[in-house]
């Protein structure tokens, strides 16, 4: 009776082993969704202006006879830090005249031939966090690494910072 | 005549940087050149021979007028960013390159034909042209769209397509 037990047992033990889920990666735990548009808006507020505002920013004349359908602008933002892309939970937002769009596992292209193209990257120095924004065609997934467009509109670096919950977008001076 | 590409990062499919940052260097200068040619001569089709152009490249308004009054040259193309808000040429940060300076220039100039390979550079041209009556003066007419193939590991320009499109002109006597 008791060997039948210590049988019964271990096989129930041998079979949790077998179905039990693989212990998950560590995911590095990004902003909440809603702080990524804030981020977004942060950037396109800071760089998209006229050259007379900004000589070194995204010329917004430019940028509008490119990626505008109507009175909405798209754009394409992706956030990275280390290796993987951050999963952000909501799809795409709304801030102003721009439809932000995050969603890169189901991705489809925007109605405008071109889209801004929003990047947001861990700094190579290893501290805080630094971003690219230019224009790019809207189907830009589809290219092999190194393919781009040469974006017409400019193109700014630049670094992010939060300060009492509120980003902030710094452009570089080139 | 070139003005410098943008700086850009180097990225895959989902967004995530491949590389350093793409920009013109003196380790992939030559790189650049060889691809811009090649795209020339597509783009240009049987219109022009620029296999024996000389390639500057205009850090500065200055080495415009420069180049432009050295008096070797009957054929100059300008391949480079404009600003259509403020009718100006930019072939670098700062360095804006106005109709009337351009004008003073190729006054001075042998210069027979000058085309603007810059994005939205119809009125630049129509700026233009009337200040140099026997220039004639080419425009692309719709928005310049460039590709460009970057070797992620040592950023040389693999090549570089500008998106075919016909050269529209103004004044001049002959091209």
């Amino acid at each position: 009776m008791f060997c039948r037990f210590a049988v019964t047992t271990f096989l129930v033990a041998l079979s949790a082993c077998r179905t039990a889920s693989p212990i998950p990666e560590p995911i590095e735990v990004g902003p909440p969704s809603e702080e990524y548009c804030q981020i977004a808006a942060a950037i396109l507020q800071t760089t998209v202006r006229s050259y007379s505002e900004q000589p070194s920013g995204l010329e917004r004349a430019c940028v509008e006879g490119r990626a505008r359908v109507g009175s909405t602008i798209y754009v394409d933002a992706r956030f990275s830090r280390k290796v993987d892309p951050e999963v952000v939970e909501r799809s795409e937002c709304v801030t102003g005249p721009y439809h932000v769009r995050f969603d890169w596992k189901r991705f489809v292209p925007a109605p405008s031939p071109e889209v801004v193209l929003v990047l947001v990257y861990d700094a190579e120095s290893g501290s805080g966090t630094e971003f690219n924004i230019r224009m790019e065609r809207s189907t830009w997934p589809q290219n092999q690494p190194g393919v781009m467009a040469m974006s017409q509109c400019g193109s700014v670096f630049g670094r992010l910072d939060k300060a009492d919950g509120q980003w902030s977008a710094t452009a570089a001076s080139k | 005549m070139y003005g410098d590409p943008p700086k850009m990062a180097l990225f895959d499919e989902r967004g995530r940087k491949v590389s350093h940052a793409f920009e013109l260097t003196a380790s992939n200068l030559l790189s650049f050149q060889n691809a811009l040619r090649r795209a020339l001569a597509a783009f240009l089709g049987t219109h022009l021979e620029v296999a024996g152009a000389e390639l500057v490249r205009l850090k500065d308004a200055e080495t415009f007028v420069r180049v432009v009054k050295s008096g070797h040259y009957s054929h100059v193309i300008y391949y480079g960013h404009a600003i259509k808000e403020l009718n100006i040429l930019l072939p670098a940060l700062g360095q804006n390159l106005t109709p009337s300076r351009m004008a003073q220039a190729l006054k001075e100039s042998s210069v027979e034909h000058f085309d603007i390979l810059g994005c939205e550079g119809a009125a630049i041209a129509a700026e233009l042209s009337p200040q140099v009556p026997k220039i004639r003066v080419g425009y692309l007419p719709a928005k310049r769209e460039d590709d460009v193939d970057v070797d992620v590991a040592t950023l040389r320009v693999r090549s570089l397509t500008i998106q075919p499109q016909t050269i529209q002109h103004f004044g001049g006597g002959h091209r």
